[in-house]
């Protein structure tokens, strides 16, 4: 009996360590199953000018108060007209001299004003002992509402000759010629009162400088240099794609402060283009040229402007826009007195700023228009197997959109894409009524999966190349209208299928 | 409503240490370690010492390895996540332990007997739920457009223990019960544990909600400006506990119904332990959406812009952090055992058993036999049932020879010899020291 319960008691104690010892089992080797990662990467909001931003110079994007935008390019220069030159001149005088014609040309001077120069006189006495006073008047010059006078003293003091001379500086002095000729009078006398003659008088006006003048100018030409207009859009954008603009305009303004009749003449437009060679603008508006508004002596120093517009109805500038222009170059005059009735004024630095201005409204169709973006990546999760890139857009811009990214190596070459060449990735465009105006955003998705070969291929790629290409609704058949306020939100998720 | 709000805390709500719940000590009547369940069990001997006994478990009420793994062709095991969700609960509890009753003594005079106790204790648990574990093994990724509830609750506790008790034995009845004082090494635990994740449909947009707070008592720093977490120095020193401390108390009612029947009631680790040194609390209340880098344009999408995502991702999850003392609830556990003398060389045990863990209720129940082959041997088995299976035998064995007593057992035999099935680990070995005068107590303890 005290056998048997050893061997129980044994039995009991191996089976209780042989148990225990097994606590290990040698035989698990243990794989980790794949695990799903899925987190948003980026969230975006955009609107198609910040799209194309870095590739149009910004200035070229406006935007109007109703949120319609489009490009804008300009070119600007200033019509200068000289003011004429009056000569030196120097004359004896009489008690009363008249100058008919004041040597100046191109002008017919009725009024002016003088902004420098002077006007000398000079008196001699040799013969009389006496002391004798010069007063002196020009009828036709004025300062502050007083005529032009001087009284000047040739005292006898014992001796011959006796002089006197003044210099009068002209700055500030008008002159109005349109009645009569200038007249300078003098009038010499004795202390007596009696009248007293003058062996010698002289006068001489040099340097005189007009700040204004009025007068008849009679018809003139003055060539205008323009720079050439450069349209820069079409060369950024030129890597296929049809765009096609409903409504491009030229508008031309002028700021003149030139106070003669005057235009514009346009002897010629051409334009350069990507699709047609140059090609030569014509219409009413080339024919009928560009009459300015003037300001009147009343309105002396200031700019009046006028605005007119090439468009659709009066030129060929929608063919032009859609033959892909690149710069724009004139020919243009400056025509004086066109209507032959020359009469007005010109201002010291008067002239004509005159702005040319190329408006594209983003209103028409696009078609296959493409936008590249390239940014610097680095993929370094080894343990990645596969990956599904969600993409989660909402869509206010009237244009569909066809993505595709290219993840290119140090040396530029493209390892792989986003999707198939042949795939589709497209963002499908807002619902458009047929004013082109947007009445409904549009949502969309899209799963892109990425398998581990893809992935094995892309994981070395250093730069990322997001090609963008733009259609308008229906294919690029239908017209549309992009504004500023309209955008898209773009969203990336990324679901990574990890093995630990 | 202050006062049934705290109390609705500290008894729900409240973090908890728990001891692992052990069948085996308390199947063993025959031996002085027993006194562990059952604090009114009268020593028989006039000096007793329990010398090291060490023990240690883990229970899961989740699926075992097996549930989890599939085996290959080529033998090797492979996490089947789809398989492996299947078998998780909505709520599941881990708990883990180690118990080393370092040191006690007993003494014991006519009817009366005191005792000191001393252990260093180490239990862990972790409450996580099922959209946890499909989040940690499958990721969010099959979780798209639904919401995870993913919050896990956790408590992993380091203390030492120095009890002082009292036996009186009035005829059939015993008495008994025991103040711990207890002082903390270690904490780490929830007191808040929502966490919610949702994945959007859309492009993968997470959004977070959570109410969590976490109390640490030397246990982790974190950097809540870059999230890095650092763990405290985890070398085991010998002494007492600096970083917390408190109270807790052991009670136990015996009664000798027959010669050969005998029952006890007990509860055991009532108190709570305050931490005041090396404190600090994560806490995170928040709503939160992250939907990836905000790119202001797509036109401005570069390198840069993304290197940000992992900044955003940490403030996504952040966590404010602040310093004070908290506190963690014993958790009390509530045993009733008997024994029938079946024989002079067998006895017959039973246990009953409950506590509640991470507001998990977690019962117990076993019965087992005693063999003692000679006057040095004893051997027993038990069969069990715990965490919600009653697939558990149980094994130990006794050697006397006095005055040293040791013992060694487990409460699943099983788990050692089919691991990979296991979702319960249990083992336990110790030594007693007894001597003194030999008294045959009115109240019988088993074998001996």
């Amino acid at each position: 009996m005290k056998k048997i319960k050893n061997n129980v008691f044994l039995m009991w104690m191996a089976g209780l360590l042989i148990g225990v010892s097994c606590t290990t089992p040698t035989d698990i080797q243990v794989e980790r199953e794949t695990v799903d990662l899925a987190f948003p990467v980026f969230t975006s909001e955009t609107s198609i000018s910040e799209l194309i931003d870095g590739g149009v110079d910004s200035t070229a994007l406006v935007v109007h108060s109703d949120h319609e935008m489009g490009l804008y390019y300009e070119t600007k220069t200033h019509v200068g007209v000289s003011m004429p030159e009056l000569e030196d001149m120097s004359l004896d005088l009489n008690p009363m001299t008249t100058i008919p014609n004041l040597p100046v040309s191109g002008v017919n001077i009725e009024k002016a004003k003088f902004d420098g120069g002077t006007m000398s006189f000079s008196f001699r006495n040799t013969q009389f002992d006496k002391n004798i006073k010069v007063v002196l008047r020009v009828n036709q010059l004025s300062k502050d509402g007083g005529i032009f006078s001087k009284t000047l003293d040739l005292d006898y003091t014992g001796s011959f000759p006796v002089t006197a001379d003044v210099a009068v500086p002209l700055e500030g002095y008008k002159m109005d010629i349109s009645q009569s000729p200038l007249q300078i009078e003098y009038q010499a006398s004795f202390n007596d009162g009696s009248t007293a003659s003058i062996d010698e008088a002289k006068m001489e006006m040099k340097e005189a400088e007009f700040g204004w003048v009025e007068g008849d100018w009679g018809v003139q030409s003055i060539p205008v240099e323009t720079p050439d207009h450069e349209i820069g859009f079409f060369d950024h954008y030129s890597n296929g794609g049809v765009v096609h603009f409903a409504n491009p305009k030229l508008n031309i303004i002028a700021q003149n402060s030139v106070g003669i009749p005057s235009k514009f003449v346009f002897n010629g437009i051409t334009v350069n283009t990507l699709g047609s060679g140059e090609i030569s603008v014509f219409g009413d508006f080339v024919d009928d040229g560009f009459s300015l508004a003037y300001p009147s002596i009343d309105q002396l120093g200031t700019y009046l402007t006028s605005v007119d517009e090439m468009n659709k109805t009066n030129s060929n500038i929608v063919e032009i826009f859609n033959a892909q222009p690149t710069d724009i170059n004139y020919d243009i005059d400056f025509l004086v007195s066109p209507g032959g009735n020359g009469t007005g004024f010109i201002a010291k630095d008067a002239g004509v700023d005159l702005t040319m201005g190329v408006e594209l409204p983003f209103e028409g169709t696009l078609s296959d228009f493409k936008v590249e973006k390239s940014f610097d990546v680095k993929f370094t999760n080894e343990y990645v197997q596969a990956a599904t890139m969600k993409l989660y857009a909402k869509n206010q811009i009237p244009l569909d959109a066809r993505i595709q990214m290219y993840f290119l190596d140090n040396a530029g070459i493209v390892l792989d894409s986003l999707v198939a060449s042949n795939g589709i990735l497209a963002v499908s465009s807002a619902i458009v009524a047929p004013s082109g105006d947007v009445i409904q955003a549009k949502k969309w998705d899209e799963e892109v999966s990425i398998d581990l070969d893809k992935w094995s291929r892309i994981k070395s790629a250093v730069e990322v190349k997001l090609v963008t290409s733009f259609t308008s609704s229906s294919a690029g058949q239908v017209p549309v209208k992009i504004k500023s306020n309209q955008r898209v939100e773009l969203n990336a998720g990324l679901k990574l299928v990890v093995q630990p | 409503m202050k006062t049934i709000y705290q109390i609705f805390l500290i008894l729900f709500l409240g973090s908890q240490l728990h001891a692992q719940q052990e069948i085996q000590v308390p199947l063993m009547s025959h031996l002085a370690s027993s006194s562990k369940a059952n604090p009114a069990r009268m020593p028989k001997y006039k000096w007793n010492m329990q010398m090291p006994s060490l023990g240690f478990g883990f229970l899961h009420t989740g699926p075992s390895f097996k549930d989890l793994y599939t085996r290959d062709a080529s033998g090797m095991y492979q996490l089947n996540g789809q398989q492996a969700i299947d078998e998780f609960d909505k709520s599941n509890i881990f708990t883990g332990s180690f118990s080393g009753d370092i040191f006690g003594l007993d003494y014991t005079w006519d009817n009366n007997s005191v005792n000191v106790r001393y252990g260093s204790y180490v239990d862990a648990a972790i409450k996580y739920t099922a959209d946890g574990a499909r989040l940690l093994l499958k990721g969010n990724g099959n979780a798209v457009g639904e919401t995870l509830t993913v919050g896990p609750a956790f408590n992993f506790n380091v203390y030492d223990k120095l009890g002082i008790g009292y036996v009186r034995e009035i005829e059939k009845l015993t008495l008994g019960g025991r103040v711990n004082f207890l002082f903390g090494r270690k904490a780490l635990s929830t007191e808040e544990q929502t966490a919610k994740l949702t994945t959007g449909s859309d492009y993968y947009k997470l959004n977070l909600e959570t109410s969590y707070v976490v109390h640490s008592s030397d246990f982790v720093d974190v950097d809540t400006n870059t999230n890095k977490v650092n763990f405290a120095d985890m070398t085991f020193k010998p002494g007492f506990g600096g970083n917390g401390s408190g109270v807790g108390f052991d009670f136990g009612v015996g009664y000798q119904f027959d010669d050969a029947i005998s029952g006890y009631l007990s509860i055991t680790d009532l108190g709570s332990i305050t931490w005041k040194n090396n404190t600090s609390t994560y806490s995170s209340h928040k709503r939160a959406s992250y939907g990836g880098v905000k790119i202001e344009s797509l036109a401005k999408l570069d390198t840069a812009s993304l290197s940000g995502m992992l900044d955003s991702i940490q403030k996504f999850v952040d966590f404010d952090k602040s310093v004070g003392e908290f506190k963690t609830r014993l958790t009390p556990n509530i045993m009733m055992g008997g024994t029938w003398k079946f024989t002079d060389n067998i006895t017959f045990d039973g246990v009953l058993g409950a506590k509640k863990v991470l507001g998990r209720f977690l019962p117990m129940a076993g019965v087992g036999v005693q063999f003692e082959l000679n006057e040095w041997a004893k051997v027993g088995t038990s069969f069990s049932y715990q965490n919600k299976r009653v697939n558990h035998v149980g094994l130990n064995t006794t050697l006397e020879f006095l005055p040293l007593q040791m013992f060694m057992g487990t409460d699943n035999i099983l788990t050692f010899l089919m691991p990979k099935s296991a979702n319960t680990m249990h083992f336990r070995f110790g030594v007693n020291v007894m001597f003194g005068k030999y008294t045959k107590r009115k109240t019988i303890y088993g074998l001996g």
